[in-house]
């Protein structure tokens, strides 16, 4: 038997187990961080219903009027307009039923308000059941308790405008935070895994001239020309490189090999026909020319 | 006719036939006074479990020939030629017998029938009297679905105008599994649904009630459990959409009886008596099966619009007749008891905490129920009486759930002790566990939902975790280890559910060498490739998934067209994890440029939810497994109480509350309201405002060249613009998402008179409530939106809408 006086351990490390979850959920609360606005759009366009699928809803439907109302959610959100503004603004556009959560009003608020009385009644049967000889004071109490409850899902469901919204406007647009280095270090490893293949090259040179690092994309370039010789295009891409990087001499004699297998490759045609203007003018003309012709044969269909 | 035909149907007509002898039979024995087993009755009281076990053999036979009809390819059945293609593989033609209708509708029946054969087997626990009123109306079930099979029955159906089954189904081998264990598990509810008949009707639960009725209640939980689990598996995995669970009146349809079923789990378990627990375990042994038939009627009639259903039948009016059979003299006995006393515990004073404790659980889970009832029915309820549209989505079911569910997870975290063990385990240390979790969650991941979850997650983990040596036995008691399993899946399963709000999702159109980032994930293109592959164009995208410059892989995800169906199948490739998925799709190919536009997602934890599932299985499993019988059941008769007060409430609240929800909200009239705006750089170069038009009546005309609809259309709406040009009627297009290039050469080749804005996005469009293309939009002269018309214009809306309006 322990002395009356002094707390048992049990209760006294208990106290310290409710401390530290609660201590967790203080920091959490806290330090939640604001969305990015890509997190907006979807969070608002995840309630709106696609108008042309069935059971999808806008921010993962990949249908062209899904798209659009992506686009003009983004829009409107980046105007200063609230989800609940943007989202009337699509209710008036297509009616009400574009809504995913139904509007509490006219009809729509049935939907909300009969779940309430299913809570209500199953609370009072509940309450009924269990009222018991218990003290007064413990059944008013618990009375209290039940009505507070219902009450508070009553306006969280029926009108959650009456309560504070989630924090204030999503902090500055972190605009897709990209991180380059990271996908062009995994592509060059998986070229080191496989060098032998060109796709792989040829993704890791497109990478690395996305990113501008024209320079480390020429060895990738050359790679992918030694293991496909006679791709045209691979060819191009190659001399081009090197045309960018201040090697124009070695990327002659490629375009002039490349024209040997294909002699209607347009792009090749073009680029050697620049790139020769200044030493070979004649021949360049007569290139720039057959390019032309090129051109005019595939008519206007290109985008 | 041909034989195959004349076969099949005399062997349906057999399973109907014996099905309705053995009802008759079992019910003269369970009718008989208990003193005058005479010579007729005692021929009865054998004949009619045997015509029971004849109509599953006869059931079964009707489906073995269906079976071998669809394996041979025979052209005898049209049902045959129906849901089967010449190329397919065996084990797709055998499971093509429930891609359709009928042919799905034999397979429940089956099912149905086998339940009772199976009940006659497994109720002897029961008295004889007593078993006798369950195998009747067992019996009774199979004879009314024996009906709607002959009525629709995959041997004398028309071959109809369907064409081959659809890809969907033979995609993936997991939708052959699917729908039989689903049945399987629907079917086997039917024998709780018999015992609360039975109890209902005898007003009292006799010896043997709660065992037989927690053996097959327990049976059909693993096999619902493991039915709808494989189900949001396949949605996932399959539908490439990224998620598992869309709240589809379909899948909520198969949730309800699981909910029902897990309430009765709870119910009737040796340890989860008290609180009220008769009462519950009659209705909630009823409930699951009645709700299992409402689910046929929502997925067959075609009155719910959703993914899954089968197409419109002409079922619906003898399947709403079925439920109306199977609830109704259900309900009236619930209701006529008039007993109300004699509950076994029904004293308030022997409730205590724990049986109040019991007694929320079984409500909450009522109230879930009742909710997602509600959700899934109440809009096509309110469509069908005012014609108004609401949509329930995921958000809806959020906000209305997310309170009980959380209510849920504490008692779960109570469970050890609700459960009335001979030693509940000390607090402390589960506790120490979950404030662990919570503190870490929190700080981590900073979502307070997500800490308190994982918090009450890891203390129902480590609080029921049975004790390994405990007094003599080494070994622990298996309901107490199966219970643990299933609570531990359940707690993971909701932990994944909140953490899977976590995910990023990222789109785009891609070259070869770009990247697409969602989060810490980058996928990058490296090539797009194409192939024909047995009848279907199928596009393989190469892309390599790395995170903070580490590789993770490659991912090929594949969209696959089934030129035959023009049907579009999207393959999605998933990295699964032990923390996240990473779920690549190919939305569109571009072989001509080699661009690949993909969706990236990285959910977290969507692995602990699949996991979850099999531990809850297994759970099942491990505390139903047939072990050593340690003592006879004790012989003790219950009496069961008369209407439950809450359902009297429940109606006394409900009905008010819909009347004047329905009368009070009467809708709005439509009253026309202000055109968008619509300005813009147009066709030709000019700028056009829809504004500036006011005082003339305007078609706003939507189009794109690629939609080969708008070209139709065209014609009528050149004339209605050239016959009422002096009446002031202007015409004005929106060109929608369309290049610029082909969209004035459709413009030029079909000497459209008219001007149109340019909407390169669309956004301009998304305003005027556009849903598809062509669609035409009426603003008066005051520029009001008086009339909208989606598809192509008819003469007839012209002539009634536009020229009326034009006139005025």
């Amino acid at each position: 038997m322990t002395t009356p006086r002094r707390p048992r351990p049990a209760v006294l490390l208990g106290q310290l187990a409710a401390m530290i979850a609660v201590a967790g959920l203080i920091v959490a609360l806290v330090g939640a961080e604001p969305a990015t606005q890509a997190q907006q759009v979807r969070e608002v366009a995840s309630t709106l219903r696609c108008p042309t699928c069935v059971g999808e809803h806008v921010a993962d439907s990949t249908s062209p009027v899904a798209q659009s109302m992506r686009l003009v959610v983004a829009e409107q959100l980046q105007a200063g307009r609230s989800p609940d503004q943007v989202r009337a603004w699509f209710a008036d556009a297509y009616g009400d039923d574009v809504l995913l959560e139904p509007p509490r009003r006219g009809l729509g608020w049935t939907l909300w308000a009969v779940p309430l009385v299913v809570v209500a009644a199953a609370a009072t049967a509940f309450a009924r059941r269990h009222r018991g000889p218990a003290r007064r004071l413990r059944r008013t109490l618990g009375a209290a308790a039940a009505t507070v409850g219902v009450a508070a899902l009553g306006v969280w469901w029926l009108a959650p405008g009456l309560l504070p919204g989630p924090g204030g406007q999503a902090g500055a647009a972190s605009t897709g935070a990209d991180t380059p280095d990271g996908a062009t270090v995994v592509l060059e490893r998986a070229v080191e895994d496989q060098p032998g293949r060109v796709e792989l090259r040829t993704a890791l040179a497109h990478r690395l001239d996305d990113t501008g690092q024209e320079a480390a994309a020429v060895p990738q370039w050359a790679a992918a020309v030694r293991l496909r010789p006679l791709d045209a295009d691979l060819r191009y891409r190659y001399a081009f490189a090197l045309t960018r990087t201040g090697s124009t001499p070695q990327a002659v004699p490629i375009l002039e090999e490349t024209l040997t297998i294909d002699a209607r490759h347009a792009p090749s045609l073009l680029l050697l026909g620049s790139v020769i203007e200044k030493s070979d003018p004649d021949r360049s003309a007569a290139l720039l020319e057959r390019y032309r012709a090129l051109r005019a044969d595939a008519g206007e269909d290109d985008r | 006719m041909t034989g195959a035909m004349l076969a099949g149907t005399a062997l349906l007509v057999l399973t109907l036939t014996a099905a309705l002898a053995g009802a008759a039979g079992c019910g003269i024995t369970a009718r008989a006074p208990a003193a005058r087993t005479g010579h007729v009755l005692g021929h009865a009281a054998r004949l009619g479990p045997r015509a029971l076990v004849l109509s599953a053999v006869a059931a079964a036979a009707a489906t073995a020939h269906l079976e071998a009809a669809l394996l041979r390819g025979s052209d005898a059945l049209p049902y045959v030629s129906r849901v089967t293609a010449p190329d397919m593989p065996a084990y797709y033609r055998a499971t093509a017998m429930w891609s359709a209708l009928e042919g799905s509708l034999l397979l429940w029946l089956l099912a149905l029938a086998a339940v009772a054969a199976l009940a006659t087997a497994t109720t002897r626990r029961l008295e004889p009297r007593h078993r006798a009123a369950v195998l009747t109306v067992l019996g009774a079930v199979v004879s009314v679905f024996g009906v709607i099979s002959l009525l629709a029955s995959p041997f004398t159906t028309a071959a109809g105008a369907g064409g081959a089954p659809s890809p969907l189904l033979r995609d993936h081998a997991a939708m052959g599994v699917h729908p039989p264990l689903l049945y399987a598990g629907f079917a086997a509810l039917a024998v709780p649904y018999a015992l609360s008949v039975a109890a209902s009707a005898g007003r009292r639960l006799p010896r043997g009630w709660a065992a037989t009725t927690r053996a097959w209640n327990l049976g059909a939980w693993i096999l619902l459990t493991a039915g709808v689990a494989l189900g949001a598996w396949w949605s996932y995995a399959v539908l490439g959409w990224g998620g598992y669970w869309a709240w589809d009146p379909v899948e909520n349809a198969s949730l309800l009886p699981w909910l029902a079923s897990t309430a009765l789990l709870h119910t009737v378990g040796p340890r989860t008596r008290g609180g009220h627990w008769g009462t519950w375990a009659v209705v909630l042994a009823g409930l699951g099966f009645v709700l299992v038939v409402l689910a046929q009627l929502v997925t067959r009639s075609g009155i719910v619009e959703s993914v899954h259903a089968f197409t419109t039948s002409a079922l619906g009016p003898a399947l709403a007749v079925t439920l109306g059979v199977v609830t109704v003299p259900w309900a009236a006995l619930l209701v006529r008891g008039r007993s109300p006393t004699g509950l076994p515990g029904s004293g308030p004073a022997r409730h205590g905490l724990r049986g109040a404790a019991l007694d929320a659980q079984r409500t909450i889970l009522t109230v879930v129920l009742v909710v997602v009832a509600v959700g899934t029915l109440l809009p096509t309820a309110l469509l069908l009486a005012t014609g108004e549209r609401f949509s329930v989505g995921p958000p809806w079911y959020q906000r209305t759930l997310a309170p009980f569910a959380l209510l849920l997870l504490v008692l779960l975290a109570a469970a050890p002790w609700l459960a009335g063990r001979p030693r509940p385990p000390r607090p402390l240390v589960p506790a120490a566990a979950g404030a662990t979790a919570c503190c870490a969650v929190g700080v981590v991941v900073r979502d307070p939902v997500l800490a308190a979850v994982a918090g009450l997650a890891a203390f129902t983990v480590v609080a029921g975790a049975p004790p390994l040596r405990h007094g003599r036995a080494r070994v622990p008691d298996r309901r107490t280890a199966g219970s643990w399993l299933a609570h531990t899946g359940v707690a993971l399963g909701a932990v994944a559910v909140v953490a899977g709000s976590h995910g990023s999702v990222q789109e785009g159109v891609l070259a070869p060498g770009e990247t697409l980032t969602a989060g810490d994930t980058t996928a990058t293109l490296i090539h797009l490739d194409r192939r024909d592959d047995a009848g279907r164009d199928v596009a393989e995208a190469e892309l390599l998934l790395g995170r903070d410059g580490r590789p993770l892989g490659t991912a090929r995800p594949e969209l696959r067209w089934y030129p035959d169906h023009a049907t579009m199948l999207a393959g999605p490739d998933i990295h699964g994890g032990a923390v996240d998925d990473v779920y690549v799709t190919l939305l569109d190919a571009d072989p001509a440029s080699g661009a690949a536009t993909v969706r990236l997602a990285v959910t977290p934890l969507v692995g602990w939810l699949w996991a979850a599932a099999a531990l809850a299985v297994a759970g099942g499993l491990v505390a139903g497994a047939p072990g050593r019988r340690r003592t006879t059941p004790r012989v003790r008769l219950h009496r069961i109480p008369s209407t439950p007060a809450s359902a009297r409430l429940l109606t006394l609240l409900i009905v008010p509350g819909l009347v004047t929800g329905l009368v009070g909200c009467a809708p709005a009239e439509d009253e026309p309201s202000p055109a968008p705006p619509l300005a813009g750089e147009g066709l030709d170069g000019g700028r056009y405002d829809v504004a500036d038009l006011r005082g003339s009546v305007v078609l706003v005309a939507a189009w794109a060249s690629w939609c080969a609809p708008c070209r139709d259309e065209l014609p009528l709406l050149e004339d209605a613009a050239q016959r009422h040009e002096d009446d002031g009627l202007e015409v004005l297009g929106i060109n929608v998402r369309d290049l610029p290039g082909p969209a004035r050469r459709f413009a030029a080749e079909h000497d459209v008179s008219f001007p149109s804005v340019v909407d390169r996005r669309g956004t301009l469009s998304v305003a005027w409530g556009l849903r598809g293309l062509p669609a035409t939009y009426l603003v008066d002269r005051d520029g009001n939106l008086v009339a909208r018309h989606p598809g192509p214009v008819t003469e007839e809306w012209i002539d009634t809408v536009v020229v009326p309006e034009v006139r005025r």
